[in-house]
């Protein structure tokens, strides 16, 4: 039977409200690493409205379902930039380092340098490298997953997470390699 | 956890710099009510038209079907290019070269690593490779297109695997492929036996591969394209491979893809012959 054009079938409102509820806190996460926090909210309603608006095409399956739903949010957050750069990644910014984590007794020395490196290195990446890292450390997909995200293979996700890991740990050296003769040494650290 | 993977010390620290609030606090929890209220009351309207997960993985498997026809390669797969358009390929050039640079030279590595890590992270793979055929396979071809750099990977027992990288990677394209190709055809003096190939894609946007091996009286490959014309294949070592952007014949839309391309074979002798190259076939 034909469905109305401007009156969802009905299932679709209980099935988006199901699917509002287990996507959106991921959604704003997966926002808000890609944008000011103060614009995440702004874009998570757009990307929701689009979802609305395809309510007919949510995918069954939670997990491809998630997935779909940081896919829509990735394309609301590239169209917002386009004309400004037509192949561009989105780039992903890292915790306010200066503003959260001041080392603090019993934390390990390592981690602290490595945190502080990372900070050094995140904006040399390109942001296609960041882009990659983010999926697989962060936003918690799977190779299919984040591949579908990205609208690419699994294996060309893969391909692009192998070289930004390599990227990563390159620039991690370099910083490493400058910081190290400022920072001063822990403690019963070998030098 | 992969042998590529980043050192759990980085990762810690990776995790901690999560930028992303963990929870929801009772401001936003109401704002999220409100922005879900809002969007029920929107009416429906159509949008602009953009490819579902579900999709996509039909047109991968479509992909995959219209190579299996032609060979036993099973984990083909094609990536999209994401937003450029044809200017994804704007450095491709039709004649290949030697890669050189640090980054292309490390492209066999990639290769190898990201394909051991599908293994691992997808299940049980149905081409049936292992991570030991992958990691023994040594390179068989390499070659530069512009910024694009195409290493494959093979043994003699029928394996290959293909992978197309663009070196600067700016959100461009990359496609992989593997799998066991017909048998092991060793092809005459002047037999050319494409091994694997076809084309890949979605959304319009498709690169046709060719990899396969030569007779030592073959010199030269030139595949003639559609859309870029004379296609100089890489002639190496009793191999061949070649890659181009668009399909390998007729159109991009066209289900029942041409998997043969003409293809001129120039011999040792200064010879040529014009051959038709099919996965499985020799010419």
């Amino acid at each position: 039977m034909e469905t109305p054009s401007d009156q969802p079938p009905p299932g679709d409102e209980e099935r988006f409200r199901a699917a509002f509820a287990a996507w959106y806190p991921e959604v704003l996460r997966f926002v808000s690493r890609r944008v000011h926090p103060t614009h995440a909210e702004d874009v998570v309603a757009e990307t929701f409205l689009v979802l609305w608006r395809r309510v007919a095409d949510l995918p069954a399956d939670p997990g491809d379902g998630r997935a779909w739903a940081f896919g829509v949010a990735r394309g609301v957050l590239l169209n917002d930039r386009r004309g400004v750069r037509r192949r561009e990644a989105l780039a992903v910014r890292l915790a306010d380092e200066a503003g959260r984590s001041r080392p603090f007794g019993g934390e390990d020395p390592d981690l602290v340098a490595r945190r502080l490196d990372l900070v050094a290195a995140w904006p040399r990446l390109t942001t296609g490298d960041q882009e990659v890292l983010a999926l697989a450390y962060w936003d918690d997909l799977t190779s299919p997953e984040a591949a579908s995200v990205l609208g690419i293979s699994p294996v060309a996700f893969r391909l692009r997470l192998t070289r930004a890991r390599r990227a990563l740990r390159r620039h991690l050296d370099l910083v490493g390699t400058r910081s190290a003769r400022t920072r001063p040494v822990p403690e019963g650290s070998p030098s | 956890m992969s042998r590529s993977d980043l050192d759990a010390t980085t990762r810690a620290a990776l995790t901690a710099l999560d930028p992303a609030p963990r929870e929801l606090d009772p401001a936003q929890q109401r704002r999220a009510a409100a922005t879900l209220e809002r969007v029920l009351a929107a009416p429906p309207a159509p949008v602009p038209p953009r490819p579902a997960p579900r999709r996509r993985t039909g047109r991968r498997l479509a992909l995959t079907g219209a190579l299996a026809a032609a060979t036993t390669v099973v984990g083909v797969v094609g990536a999209q290019v994401l937003t450029g358009g044809d200017s994804a390929y704007a450095t491709w050039t039709a004649t290949p070269h030697r890669p050189t640079t640090p980054e292309q030279l490390a492209a066999a590595d990639d290769c190898r690593d990201s394909l051991v890590d599908t293994l691992r992270g997808d299940g049980p793979d149905p081409t049936g490779v292992s991570r030991s055929t992958i990691e023994r396979a040594p390179v068989v071809a390499a070659e530069q297109r512009g910024d694009w750099t195409l290493v494959v990977l093979g043994d003699d027992r029928g394996f290959d695997a293909t992978c197309i990288t663009e070196d600067r990677f700016l959100g461009g394209t990359e496609f992989g492929s593997m799998g066991y190709g017909p048998g092991s055809p060793i092809p005459g003096p002047r037999e050319v036996a494409v091994t694997s190939g076809g084309s890949g894609g979605s959304s319009g946007r498709m690169v046709s591969v060719l990899v396969g091996l030569v007779g030592p009286q073959v010199a030269a490959v030139t595949v003639h394209t559609p859309d870029h014309g004379d296609v100089v294949a890489t002639v190496a070592g009793g191999h061949l491979a070649a890659w181009w952007p668009g399909p390998v014949g007729v159109t991009p839309d066209d289900p029942t893809l041409d998997t043969t391309p003409p293809a001129t074979v120039t011999y040792t002798d200064g010879s040529t012959r014009e051959v038709r190259l099919g996965v499985g076939e020799r010419g």
